[in-house]
């Protein structure tokens, strides 16, 4: 007797697995998260550091898939600060929204170099890079939950009295906004950095 | 660095195989892969410096499965975030695939099919495994129910008993990546507002 049953052919994978038990293959893929680090230099020497995470934006969403297809070879190469990430109203940081495309309120940029490595000695400015898949493995006594990391490293300097530094964000060659934070303001005075040293991590999920 | 319960930039990729059994009757299969580690290697260096795009290309072979048996318990062939230079064991030539973008998806299409023979007995040319290259690496794999099986399994149920059917089946393969938001927040894997 014929089946007159209109089967699909994932009904026969299902039959398949039912009288096989065959394994279904992992569904995995490529994740990428970020961190961004602040450091103010003041002039009496001390330093004071904080680590936040950051929020890859919707830009990026956009410029991943073109450099996949080959449509462009743009890179991360520009970190800016700005003085509008602070919600006066209810005494926050405004919240970072993934449509964003710019800072609030941009007080100063800087373009960073890749240096194909280390950069030179004495020099905490640019871009690098380091690959690690061998720490990437569960019991690994060093693991590492990234498989990649890139670092991109800029200082900012004070060029007015005062400086309310409240947001900052990783943008591509192309004005690609990547990746933003807001925190509370680092107050800077003149003759005063904010070195930032912000992380791209590359992972698998 | 530590990760974030938070929001992530993701992609996973899905396999649509199209099988034409000659008669226009199609066939449509989806499964996911194991993205490699050299793919994820490959794709930071891209964001960093590398600025050679790899021709792409998928190959199908028939070392998806143990040997000869289905049994789970010799089933050794589960693709692994290693398989960086070929498949299990490749059978026919690798097609070369056009990249196309789609919103935030990228699509890796063969330009044609292969044509593989249907052999309900010999195991030597099922097809249960196919891979995805970037250049001369392996960029994301997958194993699925072997064809023939499957193909054997619907004329048993006699969907192909009109005789209109040929011996030779025409295999067509897309590779999609789709990128999404990752969010803990939102419960899951987000594509434009939506979680999926």
């Amino acid at each position: 007797m014929v089946d007159e049953t209109e089967y699909t052919f994932d009904d026969y994978t299902k039959i398949a697995k039912r009288n096989h038990d065959v394994k279904p293959t992992v569904k995995d893929g490529f994740a990428i998260s970020g961190e961004l680090t602040l450091r103010v230099l003041r002039k009496d020497g001390s330093v004071e550091e904080e680590k936040l995470p950051n929020l890859i934006v919707n830009g990026a969403f956009n410029y991943l898939p073109q450099l996949l297809v080959g449509n462009t070879n743009a890179r991360i190469n520009t970190m800016s600060v700005g003085t509008g990430g602070w919600d006066h109203e209810l005494g926050v940081p405004k919240l970072v929204m993934p449509s964003d495309g710019a800072l609030f309120n941009h007080y100063q940029s800087g373009i960073m170099t890749y240096y194909g490595g280390s950069p030179p000695e004495g020099e905490v400015e640019g871009i690098q890079w380091r690959t690690e898949p061998q720490r990437h493995t569960p019991g690994h006594p060093e693991y590492s939950p990234f498989i990649g990391i890139a670092t991109y490293a800029y200082t900012f300097d004070c060029k007015t009295d005062t400086a309310h530094i409240n947001e900052s964000a990783l943008f591509v060659s192309d004005g690609t906004m990547f990746s933003k934070r807001t925190f509370p303001a680092r107050v800077l005075s003149f003759g005063e950095f904010l070195e930032i040293v912000w992380e791209i991590g590359v992972t698998r999920f | 660095m530590h990760i974030y319960d938070g929001d992530w930039m993701s992609f996973f990729g899905t396999v649509v195989v199209e099988v034409d059994d000659g008669t226009g009757d199609v066939l449509t299969h989806t499964t996911h892969n194991r993205i490699t580690n050299s793919c994820i290697e490959y794709i930071f260096k891209r964001m960093v410096f590398e600025d050679v795009v790899h021709p792409v290309s998928i190959r199908l072979g028939n070392g998806g499965r143990g040997p000869s048996s289905y049994n789970p318990k010799t089933d050794t062939a589960l693709p692994t975030p290693d398989d960086m230079s070929d498949i299990y064991n490749p059978i026919l030539s690798p097609k070369p695939a056009v990249r196309t973008r789609d919103g935030a998806s990228v699509l890796y299409t063969i330009v044609e099919p292969w044509v593989v023979p249907y052999n309900p007995i010999s195991e030597r040319q099922n097809v249960n495994e196919m891979g995805l290259y970037f250049g001369s690496f392996l960029a994301a794999h997958t194993t699925i129910v072997d064809l023939n099986y499957l193909i054997s399994e619907r004329k048993r149920h006699g969907r192909w008993l009109s005789g209109t059917y040929t011996d030779e089946h025409y295999v067509n393969v897309t590779w999609k990546f789709t990128f999404g938001r990752r969010s803990d927040q939102a419960g899951g894997f987000m594509i434009g507002g939506d979680v999926v």
